[in-house]
């Protein structure tokens, strides 16, 4: 099957891209979690301040792709405000989402993170939609 | 370089006789990627393998699989000397003296290592130095570090310029008495640079330094000659030179090898074992511990056969040509930046785009069938030293024309309206 790259490079996903939300570092955070692709080079730090359990800011910084840039700004919209637990199940379920045949995101959302289920047709691309989670992921383990 | 005037018409080079037929060589390039025909621009990951190298391992396993220096019973004799054949192949490619200076090895990576553990690690006290360069492929870093971990000596660094140069000056100040190795690459597979390989060499045997060249991204693009070079080694990997993977080579001058400690334990390697004590073969055998990937040796001289069939100077000639012409075409493109600038290149090309990430231009690329590489290219401290993350590579091969940098281009014009 021609894949298309426009379906790929939505326009949501590339005003993400562009102008990235919470692309920026946070003063003290609770937790700071810094994440590489090895393969592609990509690499991107998230920080999280978490005061009673609860998310209050996310932020991240990055040197990455469109694919792993838009996705670190929609998490940090995505889940600030959330618990930790609830944060750490959402970035398990997008993880798996991204890795499954599903069509649908397994939690509700706006439009944003609908927008990279175009990725899911490029395998090799895969990982720059989910690193942005699992260093969400490995920054809420409870021993990090 | 300049930009192209107005609608300055740009002559695709020529395709010479002897290489009319070479796409025709390749089965693969018939395929289609993504509905469009595959324009294979990764040659420096891997090149394609022409019709006679996989028919020559269909035969190897159809009609002469046996092992080889074993059995005194027909097929085990013809796979001997099958394999030896290619070893004389090989040796005669690079104008090795003696085939015996010829070690198989699975690829430059593990000839580099080889070196490492039987010829440098014996001789070097803590203290002593290495010297490499800014330029290396993380396979002539690692083996090195890990060297240095084990020994105490210290691993020195030759400058690359910000127009991507190997600074030859500045390296030959590096070399000095406690120098026990300078290790370098040829041809940069990350961008494409040419080092000065003689100069070098001179330069360090001046100081009796032995040196390692690295050519897994030279013998495929010129004629590398190991005596007119006069390195003490020479790696390469087979499949980066239309042979099979998992084969690859180093050559050593016959009375360094014939100095060096074993690198791996088996059979093969030795010539009595004893629970007393056990005696090693002479070179090269003393290096092939082990059945070795007999297969891929086989493969790897038909790969010699197939170049020597179209000739060096023919190919040096012509991607030198295609090569012009691919950078005056990407000068089309104003985002675009290719990284280095210098007189002598190989093979690669390496840019960047102001406004997109080498990853998304490597998977818009893919879309149109073009295949290239984007990343670092195993080559980390070289993109920091450029101040660049990753690029996207469009590397080229005998069986590149015009029209697949015309692919090229036009796929980037999609990435520039993409991200424009």
């Amino acid at each position: 099957m021609p894949q298309d790259p426009q379906d790929l490079y939505k326009r949501i996903l590339m005003q993400h891209s562009r102008e990235p939300r919470n692309k920026r570092a946070i003063n003290q955070p609770t937790r700071k979690i810094f994440l590489a692709n090895a393969l592609c080079g990509d690499e991107i730090s998230m920080y999280l301040k978490i005061d009673d359990n609860q998310l209050k800011d996310v932020a991240f910084e990055a040197q990455c792709c469109a694919i792993c840039m838009a996705s670190a700004s929609m998490l940090t919209e995505k889940v600030v405000g959330m618990t930790t637990d609830a944060a750490r199940e959402a970035a398990s379920e997008f993880i798996g989402w991204m890795n499954d045949g599903s069509a649908n995101l397994p939690f509700e959302d706006g439009e944003d993170l609908g927008a990279l289920s175009g990725v899911k047709a490029f395998a090799g691309r895969i990982r720059c939609a989910t690193l942005p989670w699992e260093a969400l992921s490995e920054a809420l383990k409870p021993s990090s | 370089m300049k930009m192209i005037e107005g609608n300055q018409k740009l002559a695709p080079p020529e395709i010479p006789t002897a290489l009319q037929n070479a796409r025709k060589d390749f089965p693969i390039l018939k395929r289609e990627v993504n509905g469009k025909p595959l324009v294979y621009l990764d040659n420096a990951a891997s090149t394609q393998k022409p019709q006679s190298v996989i028919d020559t391992l269909t035969r190897y396993y159809e009609y002469e699989n046996a092992n080889i220096h074993r059995g005194v019973h027909l097929l085990s004799t013809e796979a001997t000397g099958a394999y030896e054949e290619a070893r004389q192949k090989l040796a005669t490619y690079l104008n090795a003296a003696d085939s015996a200076e010829i070690v198989f090895t699975r690829q430059a990576t593990e000839a580099i290592n080889l070196v490492a553990h039987s010829f440098v690690e014996p001789i070097v006290e803590a203290g002593d130095e290495i010297v490499i360069t800014h330029m290396e492929h993380h396979a002539n870093i690692v083996p090195w570090q890990l060297l240095c971990d084990r020994t105490g000596a210290i691993l020195k660094i030759a400058p690359v310029t910000d127009n991507g140069q190997l600074d030859t000056e500045a390296l030959k100040n590096l070399l000095g008495p406690k120098t026990k190795l300078l290790s370098f690459v040829y041809v940069s597979n990350a961008i494409g640079a040419i080092n000065p390989a003689e100069e070098l060499i001179a330069a360090a045997k001046d100081q009796g330094i032995p040196t390692l060249v690295d050519a897994a991204q030279a013998v495929q693009h010129t004629t590398v000659d190991v005596q007119e070079l006069d390195c003490d080694f020479l790696v390469l990997s087979g499949h980066k030179m239309f042979g099979p993977t998992g084969i690859g080579a180093l050559y050593g001058q016959l009375s360094r090898l014939e100095g060096m400690r074993p690198y791996q334990g088996g059979g093969d390697m030795i010539s009595h074992v004893t629970f007393e004590g056990t005696t090693y073969k002479e070179p090269p055998s003393r290096f092939e511990a082990g059945t070795p990937h007999i297969s891929g040796a086989i493969g790897l001289g038909a790969a010699v056969d197939y170049i020597e069939s179209v000739g060096r100077d023919v190919i040096e000639d012509y991607e030198a040509k295609l090569m012009i012409y691919a950078l005056k075409r990407l000068d089309e493109i104003p985002s675009l930046r290719v990284i280095g600038d210098f007189e002598k290149r190989a093979g690669a090309i390496s840019f960047v785009m102001e406004n997109a990430h080498p990853h998304d231009i490597g998977t818009v690329l893919d879309t149109e069938g073009v295949a290239v590489r984007s990343g670092h290219h195993c080559c980390e401290p070289l993109m920091r030293r450029l101040g660049v993350v990753a690029t996207a590579r469009a590397s080229f091969s005998l069986y590149n024309n015009h029209q697949d940098v015309d692919a090229l281009v036009d796929g980037l014009k999609k990435v520039n309206t993409l991200f424009g």
